[in-house]
């Protein structure tokens, strides 16, 4: 098993601003290469060319090392930390995320499909007795396209959603499954048939409500937890995602375009990274800590 | 013969928007019927859940049987009305039950009361949700026969009464324990 480095505060902040300009540089170089090899292969210079190419694959291998290395060095020293102070037996791997088959059985309602499920940061672990998953997830979707010039199909990936999912399971039996959408105006018309309008006009507005059975939709979505939703969302600086299913799993996605965990462009203060890295899982906390203390639904089942 | 073209689109056009706003008509109509089903449902639970709590209650408490001995009646076809109050009458019931309980410390402590408490409560929620739901639908069934032009295809529709309680009905409905 590979030792995890423990390093001061010092030392970390001195090793993540190295790593830091080492992924610039390869960045710069990755990118620079690759244009030029381009005008190089346009210019008939193949030798140039390949060599070009060359140093490209190689600016590619150092830019996602030196990011490999920042996820590690993180891991090791902030994050592991953070999340034990929050969840108890957590366990974190930087490079996995929640499993596939978990996301697509979600049936989260999109605007948009998509075919392949990637992510990174996965976290696991228990939040005040509630067994609780959270992970980096992107997805993506396949297609595939006829290339004139090469005369050959190629499938090309299109980045759809990228953002945080949580999954938290309250145990709880419900005798219907509901989704909560963000952007409800471009799915209305495609779930003509199963949506289910709330009597909040604001979140109407924001969110599309679907279900088969309606009155489960209106004894899980009570009056305040339409609020806090929309409270939430308006907070999460995202596209906000909600899955109720039967067997008391709760699925929310954030689309907030970026990933948890993220150096960042600013300085590498590793106490302003731990505040917000702590901010970061928080979101998801309060939610679940509303949900469990706050709200009927979930508070109903543990005074049984 | 442009004219007539455009009279018979016109009247096509017409034909058409009369039939949909009948049909979104009828669709509005039977979601509040469902969801005055519903209603009815969730006030038949919580009706079951309190009789059981009653008779649970009434081997502990024999000397408080008089202050239950109170007529209610559930019967199907109840108006929103009648539902209402009868809603009313049994929040009153239980509110006066637990009142009581709070001197019989044995039957706070009796598992089955427990329980009961519990899916009384649950009944509650299924009923407060079903209730918002026939609102919804009667918001949206009265709005849509309020509305300009689609008023004038309403015909002898009448708007539906929302489910709230009315104290003028109160002594319509009799329940018994």
């Amino acid at each position: 098993m590979e030792e995890k480095q423990k390093l001061t505060s010092e030392q970390l902040e001195k090793e993540l601003k190295s790593r830091k300009t080492k992924s610039l540089l390869a960045k710069i170089l990755t990118y620079g290469c690759g244009l030029l090899t381009i005008l190089l292969f346009a210019m008939n210079s193949y030798v140039a060319a390949v060599i070009c190419l060359v140093l490209t694959f190689v600016g590619g291998y150092q830019m996602s090392k030196q990011d490999g290395a920042i996820k590690t060095l993180l891991g090791d020293n902030v994050i592991n930390n953070l999340i034990n102070e929050v969840f108890d037996g957590a366990e974190y791997a930087p490079f996995k995320h929640i499993d596939t088959t978990k996301v697509t059985e979600a049936g989260m309602v999109f605007p948009f499909e998509y075919d392949s499920v990637k992510g990174s940061d996965y976290i696991k672990g228990s939040y005040k007795g509630l067994d609780v998953e959270l992970s980096d997830i992107e997805l993506r979707k396949v297609d595939t396209r006829y290339d004139e010039t090469a005369q050959q199909w190629k499938d090309e990936e299109q980045l759809v959603f990228k953002g945080q999912w949580l999954i938290c399971d309250f145990g709880k039996e419900l005798s219907g499954e509901i989704h909560i959408s963000d952007g409800a105006k471009k799915l209305r018309k495609q779930h003509k048939n199963d949506s289910v309008e709330m009597e909040n006009t604001a979140f109407n507005d924001r969110f599309l409500v679907t279900s088969a059975d309606a009155h489960e939709a209106y004894y899980i979505l009570t009056p305040h937890m339409m609020e806090y939703i929309l409270t939430m969302a308006g907070r999460s600086g995202g596209e906000v995602y909600m899955a109720f299913l039967r067997g008391g799993k709760l699925h929310i996605a954030v689309k907030t375009e970026r990933d948890f965990f993220e150096l960042g462009k600013t300085k590498t203060n590793i106490d302003e990274l731990r505040s917000k890295f702590r901010e970061e899982i928080k979101w998801f906390t309060d939610i679940i800590d509303v949900l469990r203390v706050e709200d009927t639904l979930y508070k109903k089942e543990r005074k049984a | 013969m442009t004219a007539l073209i455009i009279v018979i689109i016109l009247a096509v056009l017409i034909a058409i928007w009369c039939v949909s706003t009948v049909n979104d008509f009828k669709k509005k109509e039977i979601r509040v019927q469902e969801g005055l089903s519903g209603v009815e449902v969730a006030l038949t639970k919580r009706y079951d859940m309190l009789t059981k709590m009653l008779d649970a209650a009434k081997g502990y408490m024999e000397h408080e049987n008089k202050l239950f001995t109170k007529v209610i009646e559930l019967r199907r076809g109840m108006s929103v009305g009648e539902m209402s109050s009868a809603e009313k009458q049994m929040s009153e019931l239980e509110g006066k039950l637990f009142a009581v309980a709070e001197g019989y410390p044995e039957l706070r402590s009796a598992e089955v009361f427990s329980e009961l408490q519990h899916g009384i409560r649950d009944a509650e929620e299924h009923l407060q949700a079903a209730r918002r739901l026939y609102n919804t639908s009667v918001t949206s069934y009265n709005t849509a026969i309020a509305m300009f032009p689609a008023k004038l295809l309403a015909g002898s529709r009448q708007p539906k009464e929302f489910f709230a309680a009315d104290e003028s009905k109160r002594e319509d409905v009799k329940m018994s324990f």
